[in-house]
């Protein structure tokens, strides 16, 4: 359907258009016209993606200025989804239109899932990249072009690549993953980098966070976009945890052993070239004594690392003089490797902050911050003068410079922390030394920064007001819709106490109380006996999961439960969860029906959904809460208290309760669907409204503090009243609309606004009356 | 596991005696046992007891060894050698150039001590500079003293005020749930005798808690501005922390007094068909030091001062 918002035509690709998704983009219009940030809270299930794509295309394309399209999402699957559905999109207008426009719509991810050739089969990504980086290096084509390296070495889709014009590798149109490397591997070109190089003539790009947040990353992929591109982070509960993870660093005595195998080989080449070609080494140290920066490579090459920091932090001033010669840097990084080898043997838990790090560093090695800084820059221009190609070598090395230099160049909202003991109760040291960001708000400040419109959504992201306090930045619109619902579709229900009336909870203290567990075993089984088809349980975490399961195993639960349904179980294995995963849905399609046992910060949680049959029940055990002893999340906490104005309590229930509505959502999937959300634990009754709204909105008052036999019963009837066939067309003009019913609303908003309007011009007039009087 | 975990010279086992140390001594860096060194050498410098070694050792030279590696140890050594000489900071240097020739200089010095390259013509030029900057070097000794010293303090008060603010903190959240407690107390105590005004008791604990609270604010004020006395003393040392804290200058109401800025352009002479006869006639005008001009100098001022109007501006 074709539809107005102001003066905007939106094309839809659908007939019909639910009333949360017309003020959705009613609010991205806004957002973009006025230039600025949202976050808005969409329920899962309503369409969210499409009327996202929907608005920002026909913006793009409407409009003179033809903003680009960013579209993060977190996962591949939610990439290739969303890919689909521009597909679709884009299919339709055409259709509408009658013309194909010239419109291209790509997807990037990592190589590992785009390659061609063979070592794609390495299992770990990196291990692809890195030996990508090695076959199409610029060194080696030119070696291979004068006749000293074979040709074999260099990857033939990227060498084809040189015959055809940037912007020529891929025709116009939408393409997902699967076409792209079809495409790709007809005209024998390498679908990733065509989709990098590509990246500038497409008008959406739709790729994961990282590409945008990783500094190390968005250095090489995302630099040449443009101010005014439109921003979209989907899915974005969890933002400030990815833009955390994008700055921090683990460091283990295996990497520091490694680093010094790398850095011992790196000298051995220093001499070496010293010997053979030593004029290469003298034009780089007078290089860097002009002050001269040798960055400018050619772009089809990449540097084996990028700089790790965020770009206004990178310090414009030339190479410090006591890293300039290729041996002084050696043997600079070999102190530094053998200061973090005797930091590691402390056996006691240690937490400082990276100036005192520095201190205790400058007191022992005479390392001082500038050169540190210049670290990961240092090197990567010394691996390239030495025409290094055997780069696995020096992965570790290249972690100790990022250490280096993010240690050096922030001062605030790091923290260092160094773990002795992997367990409590761990027999050896295993030490680690975490570098943590806490503070959210600096790895995502260059995007408020450079783009002018940022859109954060998802389907639960409440409470609306704690993003911008975690992330520091400005929002023009904060919207949670509610959803429109012609029956009650869901039923959300708090469950405080058993049928014997003990209060149920998995606080802490009385967690393995044996009369709690029997309560929420027999939960399980009443559930497991009303619910049809598949039933998914959340727990708080792996450890909770297993001493529950095995006291459930003596009570005889599992083996009632066993009766009416299949029990499953997630583990941290996702090969093992995967299976497990394909042998519930069968459970649930064939008619056995099935219990998934899942942790709720698990990989389940976030990624999958348990639509329709799938999902009718879910079962919250607990509130899933943080493991708070751990020392990065205390620092976290109390960073966040001292600089944003959080406190703990406050961070740490945001933080359980969107884990929480993460797993509710997960079983309603549509406006079709139904489910029951059961969030069992007293302390549920006093976090109602950090719920999401449209989840709130459904909640009854008398839902709130139920026993197990009254949630039973209510759970019962719902399911009674849900199994009546409905009728379609119950929902039109409440819960979904066509064309003229949206034009019906649009007139009835136009005139409200008409009479809001000339309620004002009395007012003035009054005034003026007021005046003369 | 690690060969040497026994002292060569009395075979002591560290796996049997878990509490032995190893000493060295930057003469040769040869290791031997704590208890070792304390039989050898306790009676006066001695010849090292590893064979073919005939360095001369003294007790006091002893030390543990912080590194594994011996050769990143002794390079450590000579660095605190060598730095102790070359103390120089950045700003000391008007050219980033030259500091950077600098910084290399010392690192060849270092590298040929540690790698035994021209020793004596090193050694020689160390000695050269020491001398010739004799003055210098201990200046930047006292610098560097003051400023490890500043640090230090500021780190100290920085942990006390975030101690002080948590106690704030929780403090004041105690005393919210206690006053919260004492109202609602005489909520119900109102509504039984319905005396309208509440009870004594309650307004007493307010004004306690607040003046309370306000001390508290108090003492936290003082010690964030000792803080920023502190930083900025080390920002004056041009130290590598970036303060955040502006750069005081004393109050003044428009933003400095030293406004300059002419609203005005003054010329020679002002037509003033009154004034200008009146003052160039009547010499008991300019008899006592009037002079005509500053009555125009302030008639203009008082037109355009405070209108931000520039003339020249308006007109164009
Ligand atoms: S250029 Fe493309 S196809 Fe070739 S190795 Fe790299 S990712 Fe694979
Ligand atoms: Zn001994
Ligand atoms: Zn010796």
């Amino acid at each position: 359907m074709k539809f107005l918002i102001d003066d905007l035509p939106v094309i839809f690709p659908y007939p019909k258009i639910y009333p949360e998704q017309y003020a959705y983009m009613c609010d991205i219009k806004r957002t973009l016209d006025i230039g600025g940030n949202c976050i808005l809270e969409m329920p899962s299930g309503t369409g969210k993606t499409i009327s996202l794509l929907s608005l920002t295309v026909s913006y793009q394309m409407f409009y003179p200025e033809h903003r680009k399209i960013i579209y993060c999402s977190r996962t591949m699957s939610e990439i290739e989804k969303a890919l689909i559905e521009l597909t679709k999109l884009m299919d339709f207008r055409t259709k509408e239109l009658g013309v194909k426009e010239n419109f291209r719509g790509l997807g990037l991810t990592s190589r590992k899932n785009l390659c061609l050739h063979p070592i794609s089969q390495e299992r770990k990504g990196i291990v692809v990249d890195e030996k990508c980086r090695r076959m199409t290096n610029g060194q080696l084509s030119l070696q291979v072009a004068k006749g000293e390296a074979d040709k074999d070495q260099l990857c033939s889709f990227h060498e084809k690549m040189n015959d055809l014009d940037s912007h020529e590798y891929i025709p116009i149109g939408v393409y997902s993953f699967e076409e792209l490397i079809k495409y790709c591997k007809g005209v024998g070109i390498c679908p990733y980098f065509t989709v990098r190089r590509m990246m500038s003539f497409c008008n959406i790009i739709i790729y994961s966070y990282h590409y945008l947040l990783d500094p190390k990353i968005a250095q090489r992929v995302s630099k040449e976009l443009s101010k005014e591109s439109i921003v979209i982070f989907d899915e974005a509960h969890n933002i400030d945890n990815v833009c955390i993870e994008s700055l921090s660093l683990d460091l283990t005595n295996d990497t520091l052993k490694k680093a010094s195998r790398g850095v011992n080989s790196l000298s051995k080449k220093v001499d070496e070239i010293k010997r053979i070609d030593s004029k290469k080494l003298q034009d780089e140290y007078e290089r860097l004594v002009e002050g001269l920066r040798a960055t400018e490579s050619s772009r089809n090459e990449e540097l084996i690392m990028a700089n790790p920091i965020l770009p206004d932090d990178i310090l414009t001033e030339s190479i410090p003089g006591n890293i300039r010669r290729g041996e002084h840097f050696v043997m600079f990084l070999k102190r530094f490797i053998e200061y973090l080898k005797t930091r590691m043997k402390v056996l006691h838990v240690i937490s400082e902050t990276p100036a005192s790090f520095l201190q205790h560093l400058k007191l022992l090695t005479f390392i001082e911050r500038k050169p540190l800084r210049f670290c990961a820059e240092r090197l990567a221009l010394l691996v390239k003068t030495l025409e290094l190609t055997e780069i696995e070598e020096f992965i570790a090395l290249k972690d100790i410079a990022t250490f280096a230099t993010l240690v050096s160049t922030y001062e605030t909202g790091f923290q260092l922390i160094l773990e002795p003991y992997e367990t409590e109760n761990a027999s050896g040291p295993n030490p680690i030394l975490h570098f943590t960001c806490l503070d959210a708000s600096i790895a995502i400040k260059p995007i408020f920064d450079r783009f002018s419109s940022v859109i954060i959504t998802s389907g639960t992201i409440s409470p609306l007001d704690m993003y911008p306090k975690m992330l520091k930045f400005d929002t023009v619109i904060q919207e949670s819709y509610t959803m429109t619902l012609s029956r009650r579709s869901f039923l959300p229900l708090i469950v405080t106490k058993g049928s014997d009336q003990v209060s149920i909870s998995s606080r802490f203290e009385i967690r393995n109380d044996p009369s709690v567990v029997r309560n929420y075993g027999t939960l399980l089984i009443e559930f497991s006996k009303i619910t049809p088809d598949g039933l998914v349980v959340f727990f708080p975490s792996y450890l909770y999961m297993e001493s529950i399961i095995s006291m459930w195993q003596n009570m005889g639960i599992l083996d009632e439960v066993w009766k009416y349904k299949l029990i499953l179980v997630e583990t941290p294995d996702s090969q093992e969860t995967s299976l497990g995963l394909e042998t519930y849905r069968k459970a649930c399609s064939n008619g056995r029906g099935a219990v998934l046992l899942s942790v709720a910060r698990g990989k389940v949680s976030e990624g999958i959904d348990f639509d329709h049959h799938f999902g009718r029940t879910v079962l919250m055990i607990g509130i899933p809460f943080q493991y708070t002893e751990s020392r990065i999340l205390k620092a976290r906490l109390e960073y966040l208290r001292d600089h944003h104005q959080i406190k703990e309590n406050e961070f740490l229930s945001f933080d359980a309760m969107r884990h929480a509505a993460q797993c509710l959502g997960r079983v309603l999937r549509g406006k079709d669907d139904y489910g029951i959300m059961v969030l069992a634990d007293r302390r549920f009754s006093r976090k109602r409204n950090q719920l999401p709204k449209w989840i709130a909105q459904n909640l009854l008052d008398a839902d709130t503090n139920l026993s197990t036999d009254m949630a039973i019963a209510n759970a019962k009837k719902f399911l009674r009243t849900l199994a009546q066939p409905s009728n379609p067309k119950d929902q039109e003009g409440v819960s979904v609309w066509n064309a003229e019913q949206l034009k019906d609303h649009q007139k009835l908003q136009t005139k409200n606004v008409e009479a809001e309007m000339e309620l004002d011009y009395l007012n003035d007039d009054e005034l003026e009356l007021a005046f003369e009087k | 596991m690690d060969t040497e975990e026994y002292c060569p010279i009395c075979k002591t086992d560290k796996y049997l005696s878990p509490d032995m140390k190893f000493l060295i001594n930057p003469e040769c860096y040869h290791k031997i046992c704590e208890s070792c060194v304390d039989r050898f050498y306790s009676l006066g410098p001695s010849k090292c007891m590893y064979p073919n070694c005939n360095k001369i050792l003294r007790r006091n030279k002893f030390k543990t060894q912080v590194f594994d590696d011996l050769s990143i140890e002794k390079e450590c050594d000579v660095r605190s050698r060598v730095m102790k000489v070359f103390n120089k900071n950045e700003e000391d240097f008007s050219d980033l150039k030259d500091y950077n020739q600098y910084l290399e200089e010392i690192e060849d010095i270092v590298n040929n001590l540690v790698n035994n390259v021209d020793i004596e013509e090193t050694e020689k030029k160390l000695k050269d500079y020491e001398l010739l900057n004799q003055k210098e070097i201990l200046e930047n000794n006292t610098k560097q003293v003051e400023k490890d010293q500043i640090q230090a303090d500021l780190t100290k008060l920085e942990t006390q005020l975030k101690q002080e603010k948590r106690r704030h903190e929780k403090q004041t959240a105690e005393e919210d749930k206690l006053l919260k407690k004492a109202n609602e107390a005489a909520l119900i105590d109102q509504m039984q005798n319905e005396s309208a005004q509440p009870p004594q008791a309650v307004r007493m604990h307010n004004t306690n808690v607040l003046r309370k609270s306000s001390a508290r604010k108090k003492h936290i004020k003082e010690l964030e501005e000792q803080i920023n006395m502190h930083r900025r003393a080390l920002g004056a040392g041009g130290h590598g922390i970036e303060s955040s804290v502006p750069p005081q200058t004393p109050f003044t109401p428009f933003n400095g007094d030293k406004d300059r800025t002419k609203y005005y352009q003054f010329q020679d002479n002002y037509y003033d068909p009154i004034f200008n006869d009146m003052v160039s006639k009547d010499p008991t005008f300019t008899a006592s030091g009037y002079d005509i001009k500053k009555y125009f100098k302030r008639s203009l001022a008082e037109a355009f001062t405070g209108l931000n109007i520039f003339v020249s501006e308006e007109i164009s």
